[in-house]
């Protein structure tokens, strides 16, 4: 018997399907429920943010740490800021008293810690060309201890991570890559705390001065200085300058606000 | 920026990956084409054949496939949904195909190899962050070659 071999016509060991389609479904499949179950999500966190007292947000805070200022001496600069907190405090009550520090940099920008930690570069303040300004910029991040923003974040941050970590395990490709895909979201929200936020500032703007002047400037400087192509925005923590300005400006003549003649800001950098 | 780096890798995964394996089954389909008269048999017999055995020796082939970063990723969205990992069925078909030609090619001149058993092992099984997946598969059997 003479052999003579013979190739199979087709290979039935590889599955027909186009790997970018199954792609496709898959993905958008997982995109799909996990949008649900952030939502979910969401309204879980707002909820059961009425439910824990100030004490127990303070006792939250107490096991974190977070970077403070120079050490040493306070400067004349971190003094006056200090004291100009004090003095906004009865303007916008916490549960619990609001530090803050000045940290040596050039970055134009504030933070606010849980905990009612407020952290202010000195490149922001060497920005202020009034007092107003930065009575603006402080009642901001007033506005997020006021609003527990810090809370909101960390219980849908902490929620997701731990269901990641139970449905994928701990190193993942997915997992990172929901992460990144759902970090979009979650700065889109934060967006929204930020503007919240600057309508509280403008409320303590009006109850320290009684009137509003000055509130716009900062973001006048900013939007002046930076251009941020349109496309980036949505990466964006913070809502664009322009918008900010118009929102404000609305929400004043909304709210009645008098526009009047600004402070200096009197404290120079030695 | 995590998300850029992510993106990067799955495009060149998929570009480098589709063009490695489009050229590796023109390959394998070609060699298989020119050994297609060698037998490839499992019994411990060999076929019926005229002649006086010249040479018997140990044939042996094997291939180490890797996966890329397309595929893995399909795979561990599989791994979510369950079903067919389709994304990794080329990968399989590719290395046993591989390997059963290695085996052919080193023994040049034989007239049947007989007894052929195919043995895989998938290498570096922890699927930690930045280790390989591949898979490995051997096949061994006995050319005999007859004159």
């Amino acid at each position: 018997m003479e052999y003579s071999g013979k190739l199979p016509t087709s290979n039935v060991n590889v599955s027909k399907r186009t790997p970018l389609k199954e792609l496709g479904v898959l993905l958008g499949g997982l995109l799909g429920l996990c949008f649900i179950f952030y939502l979910c999500l969401g309204w879980a966190v707002d909820f059961s943010i009425q439910h824990i007292s100030p004490e127990e947000e303070n006792d939250l805070y107490a096991l974190m740490k977070f970077p403070t200022g120079e050490e040493g001496k306070a400067s004349d600069q971190t003094l006056a800021v200090q004291a100009l907190l004090q003095e906004l405090q009865k303007c916008a009550p916490l549960p619990y008293q609001v530090n803050i520090d000045v940290a040596e940099s050039k970055q134009v920008n504030a933070v606010a810690f849980p905990g009612g930690h407020i952290l202010i570069f000195s490149g922001l303040l060497d920005q202020m060309s009034s007092e107003n300004e930065l009575v603006f910029v402080l009642g901001h991040e007033l506005g997020h201890f006021k609003h527990r923003d810090h809370l909101r974040s960390l219980g849908r941050g902490l929620v997701l991570w731990v269901m990641s970590l139970f449905l994928l395990g701990p190193d993942n490709d997915v997992g990172w890559f929901l992460f990144g895909a759902l970090g979009v979201a979650e700065r889109t929200h934060s967006r929204e705390q930020e503007s919240a936020a600057d309508e509280y500032a403008l409320e303590v703007l009006n109850c320290h001065y009684g009137h509003v002047g000055g509130s716009t400037k900062f973001f006048e400087h900013l939007r002046d200085k930076n251009q941020t192509p349109e496309i980036l925005k949505y990466y964006s923590t913070h809502p664009s300058d322009q918008k900010r300005i118009d929102n404000l400006n609305a929400l004043a003549v909304q709210k009645n606000f008098r526009v009047d003649v600004v402070k200096p800001w009197v404290v120079s950098t030695q | 920026m995590e998300f850029a780096t992510f993106i990067v890798l799955m495009l060149l995964g998929y570009g480098f990956g589709t063009w490695a394996e489009r050229r590796h089954y023109k390959s394998i389909e070609e060699r298989e084409l020119k050994y297609r008269n060698l037998p490839t048999i499992g019994l411990k017999q060999p076929l019926p054949q005229q002649g006086r055995v010249m040479k018997t020796q140990l044939a042996s082939g094997n291939v180490v496939i890797s996966v890329d970063y397309f595929k893995r990723f399909l795979a561990s969205l599989r791994n979510f949904f369950g079903g067919r990992v389709s994304s990794y069925e080329t990968l399989v078909d590719r290395a046993r195909r591989e390997a059963t030609l290695r085996m052919k090619e080193s023994c040049p001149g034989a007239t049947q190899i007989i007894n052929v058993r195919l043995e895989t092992a998938s290498l570096s099984k922890n699927t930690k962050k930045g280790s390989i997946g591949s898979i490995e598969v051997f096949a061994y059997g006995t050319a005999i070659t007859y004159k």
